[in-house]
């Protein structure tokens, strides 16, 4: 069954390529945020089953929304979707408490790690 | 509908009608000046003509010493008038500068300096009218197109290891069937990604730095070289 999602990423292109292969899947994407904060605001009032998470964005970066979203909701679960070097911050996403860590030229990866959850 | 929170947070019929052309907050701006210069030339105009109206009528009989007077007194209230009429256009001027020049002024230096590949620059996104939002179109633009260099480079970097992989299992002389033509064509493949890698080199990216092929944070690449 198909998981209500919230995408976060600074680009809107970036944004309309995950949340086409999101859709594809069969799962429902419910919000977009283009930054940390505005991804803060959209995961408290519409309560999404997984978030899709960029860690460079302008104003408040992945991982400081990260952190702030899973002091709220430590079952919160985050997927981060980034271009930055995967050996170096899958671990701190995974000190944080991701439950994944992609790099965005393999996203449609995402598919398979959502099933994984 | 997905939600964003700029969606949330506006009402969708004003949004519309503003992004088809209907009165933005520009032509509001444009036309709060236009109406208070007018109003206050008009309120100034009347002003005098209400006053020549009440002053000595100029039938012969008038008493020179009245109309000297009378003169006088219209004198610095036209004076008084033009210093009116030039704090109104002042105060429109800076009303102005500051809700459209500085932030043009401000836009054209960020668009210049992304234009030469600096990526990092953004452009404000006030005030809250169409120039606004033409910063913020700009910057998405410059978003999305760091986030295109960004792919180019990870997946040319993949498809040069990739290459150099190939290429060190066909050694010359240990594989008879290899082309010659097939090493020469993966040379000149990897010499094109490396082209299209150097192009992307060229620019300066915002908070990310490529080092030694690794896409970073600028924080993480600038401790790397301490």
């Amino acid at each position: 069954m198909g998981k209500t999602i919230l995408i976060v990423d600074d680009s809107s292109i970036m944004r309309k390529m995950i949340k086409e292969t999101l859709k594809s899947a069969g799962h429902d994407v419910i919000g977009e945020a283009k930054n940390g904060s505005d991804a803060v605001a959209l995961y408290q009032s519409l309560d999404p089953e997984l978030v899709t998470m960029d860690i460079t964005m302008r104003g408040m970066d992945g991982f400081e929304a990260a952190r702030q979203i899973l002091s709220g909701d430590r079952e919160a679960c985050i997927i981060f979707l980034s271009n930055l070097d995967e050996a170096q911050y899958s671990q701190e996403a995974k000190q944080i408490g991701a439950k994944g860590y992609l790099n965005k030229h393999r996203s449609k990866d995402i598919l398979t790690l959502i099933e994984q959850l | 509908m997905t939600q964003t929170l700029d969606n949330m947070k506006t009402d969708p019929q004003t949004d519309s009608r503003e992004r088809s052309g209907g009165i933005g907050h520009l032509k509001h701006q444009f036309l709060w000046c236009f109406l208070t210069i007018t109003l206050v030339t008009m309120g100034v105009g009347i002003a005098l003509l209400i006053e020549l109206g009440s002053g000595p009528q100029l039938d012969g009989t008038v008493n020179p010493g009245d109309a000297v007077t009378f003169l006088a007194a219209l004198r610095w209230r036209i004076v008084l008038g033009a210093v009116l009429i030039i704090i109104a256009a002042g105060v429109v001027f800076l009303f102005l500068h500051a809700r459209i020049a500085r932030p043009m002024e401000k836009m054209a230096m960020a668009a210049g300096r992304m234009a030469e590949g600096c990526l990092g620059v953004s452009i404000p996104d006030h005030p809250s009218n169409e120039i606004g939002r033409i910063g913020t179109s700009v910057n998405g633009l410059a978003v999305n197109f760091q986030e295109v260099l960004i792919l180019v480079w990870n997946q040319t970097e993949e498809a040069i290891t990739k290459i150099r992989r190939t290429t060190r299992q066909m050694t010359p002389g240990c594989d008879e069937h290899v082309s010659p033509d097939i090493v020469v064509d993966l040379k000149s493949a990897r010499q094109d990604l490396e082209t299209m890698q150097m192009m992307v080199r060229s620019f300066d990216l915002y908070d990310v730095a490529i080092k030694d092929g690794d896409v970073l944070t600028a924080k993480n690449a600038a401790d790397t070289i301490n």
